[in-house]
């Protein structure tokens, strides 16, 4: 074998990836970002809403703005981005094997940065398998990327913001929300969102779960039912809806395959995702490897944006890269972006459960 | 009536024509007569409980009645054909003509009175004030049907085959995966883990936190044999400066 070399190996082309590439390749780092997909990116070109925070998070600005604006920093300062290569494995010395058409490759990291992103819940219930349940994400593809919509009637399941969003979008692609409903008494996401999709009458059941997709050979309907407070279903108040789609946005969890396989610490972090890999204040899990963005813990662009950025100029700071008037003070810039991302009803109980795991340190 | 015996109780009540209860009858306790549109009258005195008409009435429509077992209980039987059945010392919900719940009973007895036929009598004993009520029982939840949900989709395995292997001792991911392979499939686990970790959880004291994530092994994505055996002699690039320029002519 014969491995490639590099100084900063960045596994994932998302906000969070390309931040951490931009912000190291800036300082002198030499660095390669690898991803599966054929674009660029990660959700970021999904996302056609205007995203929250201030000016310096870019705030107003449609997401896939976002993303052409990374990329194109990133070519400013020279990152190198190889798309359709897949990292299937991480071995000792900092080696990653990547795949790319049918030939595997190592390369050899001085730093690796994994910005792998997350995957998307799901739900058991019956009638699951069926044509026509997809998760919420899986709908966005389609609407946002393939421009064709899942179906004519949606039934969303889940009000956090994702669900909220999709539903929005969903509509807006030409197709009709009959429902959306959250075991949860209350709105899981942003009103404002949620507000969106109220403006356009779509009924909210709260307090209710999916328990059946209808249909013979593909959704035709859901069964809903009110759920009782260990959120069972109380299945003889359930009541017919019609749909054709059913999607689940149900949470997401960070994707922490590479990182387990790297030797790095995991711990649990329910506010966060649940299981994802330990990391310090500047994002470092362990000894070379840094995570940022969702595999970090579930929360959103901006934030992995700036954690991304927080891990690129750790990894330049390793490499004696750092210039001197740099140090400390860019790492409090970069923090003092990333809290008020963190503040508010919501962002507060994000911001406490990160402090938290990083003083209770790796627990497993 | 007599309070302490077991005696069929008849509710029917329209002069159709139909009368397999007064044929069926070994102890002749039940009359019809000539025409067959009458309704049917039970003689107490000859009625054994045996429940045979109960079985035989194709409108379901004949119950055995104790009003008092010896312990100020009552003891009601109706036939039952639905899927699954009751066991004996279940607590079920009986309910009256309506469908609507009565109260609780516990079931005494299962008896299928007809050799080869399957409808299935359920003794219930319940409180004496609602019994001249009960014609029936809440049907019970098919369980079955719930646990051949796919939990693991890309190895199809069931919600049932998880619980079995949880009961047998498996109360982490890696062991609920080297039994069922839940997990071990193209998605390796992205989809379910969340699933098992959740079912886990509520058949043991284990708590979410308590709970390592399963072991990734490298592929952690599918890839071809020939792929992973074709680890290149070559290096990806060797010059970075030629491979920036190749990747920026791609991107052009």
């Amino acid at each position: 074998m014969n491995d490639s070399k590099i100084d900063l190996l960045v596994i994932g082309a998302g906000p969070a990836g390309l931040g951490a590439a931009i912000e190291a390749a800036k300082r002198g780092v030499k660095v390669l970002v690898v991803d599966e997909n054929a674009k660029p990116g990660g959700q970021l070109f999904k996302q056609i809403h205007k995203f929250f925070g201030s000016k310096e998070h870019m705030a107003g600005t449609r997401g896939f703005t976002i993303g052409e604006m990374l990329l194109e920093q990133a070519r400013e300062y020279g990152v190198m981005v190889m798309l359709n290569t897949l990292a299937w494995g991480f071995f000792a010395n900092n080696v990653v094997v990547v795949k790319q058409h049918d030939q595997s490759y190592s390369i050899q990291a001085k730093k690796v940065v994994l910005a792998t992103g997350a995957t998307e819940n799901t739900l058991s219930f019956k009638g699951c398998t069926k044509p026509g349940v997809m998760t919420a994400g899986a709908a966005q593809t389609l609407i946002n990327l393939s421009r064709v919509t899942p179906g004519e009637k949606i039934l969303m399941v889940g009000t956090g913001n994702v669900g909220l969003i999709v539903s929005y979008q969903l509509m807006q692609a030409g197709a009709q929300v009959v429902g959306i409903l959250d075991a949860a008494p209350v709105v899981g996401g942003y009103d404002v969102h949620a507000n969106k999709i109220r403006k356009a009458h779509v009924p909210f059941y709260l307090g209710h779960t999916v328990v059946e997709a209808l249909g013979k050979e593909e959704v035709i309907g859901a069964s809903i039912a009110p759920v009782d407070c260990n959120f069972k279903p109380l299945e003889k108040e359930g009541f017919f809806v019609e749909c054709d789609t059913i999607c689940l946005a149900v949470g997401l969890s960070p994707r922490l395959d590479l990182a387990l396989n790297a030797g790095c610490p995991s711990t649990y972090e329910p506010l966060l995702g649940g299981s994802m890999p330990w990391h310090d204040q500047r994002m470092r899990s362990m000894e070379d490897v840094y995570v940022a963005g969702d595999v970090a813990g579930i929360e959103e662009a901006s934030t992995a944006l700036e954690e991304g950025k927080l891990a690129g100029v750790a990894v330049a700071d390793e490499l004696g890269l750092l210039a001197k008037e740099e140090q400390g003070v860019i790492y409090e810039e970069i923090q003092s972006r990333l809290d008020k991302l963190r503040s508010g009803l919501y962002g507060d109980k994000r911001r406490q459960a990160k402090l938290d795991l990083i003083e209770r340190g790796c627990t497993r | 009536m007599i309070a302490n015996k077991l005696i069929a109780d008849i509710h029917c009540i329209e002069p159709i024509p139909c009368n397999p209860c007064e044929t069926s009858c070994p102890f002749g306790a039940i009359t019809i007569g000539s025409d067959i549109t009458n309704l049917p009258v039970v003689h107490e005195d000859l009625c054994r409980g045996c429940g045979i008409c109960l079985a035989v009435c194709p409108g379901l429509a004949i119950r055995l009645l104790q009003m008092d077992n010896g312990n100020n209980r009552a003891i009601v039987a109706f036939p039952y054909e639905y899927h699954p059945l009751p066991q004996k010392g279940d607590l079920v919900t009986v309910v009256n003509m309506e469908g609507l719940p009565l109260g609780q009973g516990t079931v005494t007895r299962l008896q299928k009175p007809i050799k080869n036929d399957p409808t299935q009598l359920v003794f219930v004993e319940v409180d004496p004030s609602i019994a001249q009520e009960v014609r029936s029982m809440e049907r019970l939840k098919d369980n079955d049907l719930e646990e051949e949900l796919i939990i693991c989709r890309c190895e199809e395995v069931t919600r049932k085959e998880i619980l079995n292997a949880i009961q047998k001792g498996d109360h982490s991911l890696d062991a609920v995966k080297r039994r069922t392979r839940a997990g071990m499939g193209l998605c390796q686990g992205k989809s379910c883990s969340k699933l098992v970790s959740r079912m886990i959880c509520e058949q043991t004291n284990i708590t979410p936190d308590q709970l390592a994530p399963a072991s990734k092994r490298q592929p952690v994505n599918p890839i071809s044999l020939k792929t992973m055996a074709s680890t290149s002699d070559k290096p990806l690039f060797r010059d970075l400066d030629a491979l920036a320029r190749e990747l920026d002519n791609e991107v052009k």
